[in-house]
């Protein structure tokens, strides 16, 4: 049975397979074989996505959080959003939505523990990108974007 | 005499699922029926697995005539397995993707795009060394889709056209120039235009703004607009009983459509009609332009749940008809722009159910619609006008029969894209004779 976990930066996110199929467990055991799928993200609970076990994290809630947002970061990050120079700039610092997902992911025991022992590890959007590349280190097989990764995971099978 | 031989380029061509690749396979189809041999240069179908998507029921629509020439794109955005990604990609993927456009633009203008030149050249010099080339057809976006006609008419003076389905530096929203006339890729496009034979695009007001640009070219510009492919949609769509009455959206959802005003303006009219209020609101198509949905719009549509409104996701271009049997009525959403006709006005066109535009009314999808039985128009943009249009436009469906569809279908033959192609081939057949 392989773990698989996707991840996802955003309260609501919807994947589909590279051929636009939306049933995504059937995609995913077509390429793995029996799998089990852990979600993690914000609201994962309430997400329509298949998923064996939801994990909701809490971005922006860590005590990191806290002390850059007294220190004033959070506010200087949001200036720097408003033009596309910003937001180039913002995604290099404390802020970027990656960092913010990676310290929520980090604060949580059961999303740290599945992501542990994930077999594969699925980012759905890019800002989850930075917590899959670290699961990508310990071992586990991971991607970023879901058509992607059963494209791979298909051509390798 | 030998049959003459069209080489067509074209970045978005099947498996893509990419909104551009429907033109590009009917032009390759119609030349193809119309006695030419057709040799297409387009990525490996891995590309669109990991770029775009792909849609499996486009290639058996492609003639089996025509000869596909898969050329190698390389470029480190393609490869989603993170362990090759450096640390800074992953976690400053917008930085990292800024930097790469550096490199993108070296050989061309473009991002993502421009690193294919070198690959994209070199089979263009294979297929003519081996079979000469009568004719180059580059379709575009992206951009660089129009190089191997410039470089095969610069070298052996083969003719070449380019086929703007899309618009290079017209922001067709915003009416304004993209960058500087003197930029290196407005160089560019002066050169190519100076050079092609014909330029097509797909609606007067652009080809009238190009005409304004670069009017040493503007003798040799052509309108070729969008149609409907009737093997796709062929006959009055009949709508599946019984479910409730549907407003459906089958296209691909993207940035500058007024979706808060229409979501809204549907909110408020299941408030004003005891009829809309039992009615659903389906969204079937792409969210955004890439094979990863985009969260925002996933979001927007999910705070309308409880309002009868759901998404269904993508729908393969061979069950479109299918699709559309879901639905009583259509509501044909773009943005604002008198430069905006669209691809799905004219599949909406031909299936004969009711149509509500909500749109500004100055978008150029209003000409091709107007005077089409069962068509309706929010005059503005206003959450007000919106509800009220869709509530005229559902109470028209709820008594709308067969004979209703069938003359809105057939108002809507002449949108039939190989109409608008048929001149253009007659014309340039004759040439190539």
């Amino acid at each position: 049975m392989t773990s698989v976990v996707l991840v996802s930066a955003s309260p609501a996110v919807v994947s589909s397979t590279p051929t636009g199929s939306a049933d995504v467990r059937a995609a995913l055991t077509a390429v793995l074989g029996g799998c089990r799928i852990t979600l993690v993200a914000p609201h994962a609970s309430t997400h329509e996505l298949p998923a064996d076990e939801r994990i909701d994290v809490r971005p922006g809630s860590s005590r990191a959080d806290a002390v850059l947002s007294r220190a004033g970061v959070a506010a200087l990050d949001r200036a720097l959003r408003r033009t596309p120079v910003g937001r180039v700039l913002s995604s290099l610092g404390p802020m970027s939505a990656g960092r913010v997902l990676r310290r929520a992911v980090h604060a949580d025991a059961l999303a740290s523990a599945a992501l542990a022992d994930a077999d594969v590890v699925i980012a759905l959007e890019p800002d989850a990108a930075l917590v899959a590349w670290d699961a990508s280190r310990r071992g586990a097989r991971a991607f970023s974007g879901l058509g992607p990764a059963l494209a791979v995971l298909a051509r390798r099978d | 005499m030998d049959r003459p031989h069209l080489l067509y380029v074209a970045w978005g061509f099947p498996p893509s699922r990419g909104a551009g690749m429907y033109r590009a396979r009917a032009t390759a189809n119609a030349f193809a029926r119309s006695g030419w041999r057709v040799t297409v240069l387009t990525p490996p179908r891995e590309v669109f697995e990991l770029l775009t998507g792909i849609d499996e029921t486009t290639e058996a629509s492609v003639d089996p005539a025509i000869r596909i020439v898969r050329v190698p794109f390389r470029s480190p955005r393609l490869d989603p397995e993170l362990s090759s990604w450096s640390r800074f990609r992953a976690s400053a993927p917008l930085a990292w993707s800024a930097l790469q456009m550096l490199r993108d633009r070296r050989g061309f203008p473009e991002n993502v795009y421009g690193r294919w030149r070198p690959e994209l050249l070199r089979a263009t010099e294979d297929v003519h060394a081996t079979d000469p080339v009568s004719l180059v057809i580059g379709t575009a976006n992206p951009n660089i889709d129009f190089l191997p006609g410039y470089e095969l008419n610069r070298r052996h003076g083969v003719p070449h056209v380019m086929d703007y389905r899309d618009t290079w530096h017209l922001d067709v929203y915003s009416g304004r120039r993209r960058g500087t006339p003197r930029s290196r890729s407005a160089r560019w496009e002066r050169r190519l235009l100076a050079s092609a034979r014909e330029a097509w695009f797909v609606n007067d007001a652009i080809r009238d703004w190009h005409a304004s640009q670069y009017p040493e070219s503007a003798s040799r510009f052509r309108v070729v607009a969008n149609g409907y492919d009737p093997e796709f949609i062929d006959a009055p769509v009949t709508p599946r009983q019984p479910r409730p009455l549907t407003l459906g959206y089958l296209g691909t959802v993207y940035g500058p459509m007024p979706l808060e005003e229409t979501l809204e303006g549907w909110r408020l009219a299941r408030r004003l009609s005891p009829l809309v209020a039992d009615a659903r609101f389906v969204w079937a198509g792409q969210l955004g332009h890439y094979a990863v949905p985009e969260s925002r719009l996933v979001a927007l549509l999910d705070s309308y749940r409880d309002d009868g409104v759901s998404y269904v996701g993508p729908v393969p271009k061979a069950q479109v008809a299918e699709a559309y049997a879901e639905f009583d009525a259509l509501a044909l959403i773009l943005g604002r722009s008198r430069y905006v006709t669209s691809g799905k006005v004219f599949e909406y066109a031909a299936t004969g159910l009711p149509i509500v535009s909500l749109h500004a009314p100055e978008t150029a999808s209003t000409e091709v619609l107007r005077g089409r039985p069962g068509w309706f128009a929010t005059p503005d943009l206003r959450v007000e006008s919106i509800a009220n249009a869709i509530i005229d436009t559902l109470t028209a469906a709820a008594t709308t029969d067969e004979a209703d569809r069938r003359d809105a279908y057939e108002w809507s033959t002449h949108l039939e894209r190989d109409r608008q192609l048929a001149p253009r081939i007659a014309e340039l057949t004759e040439a190539a004779s």
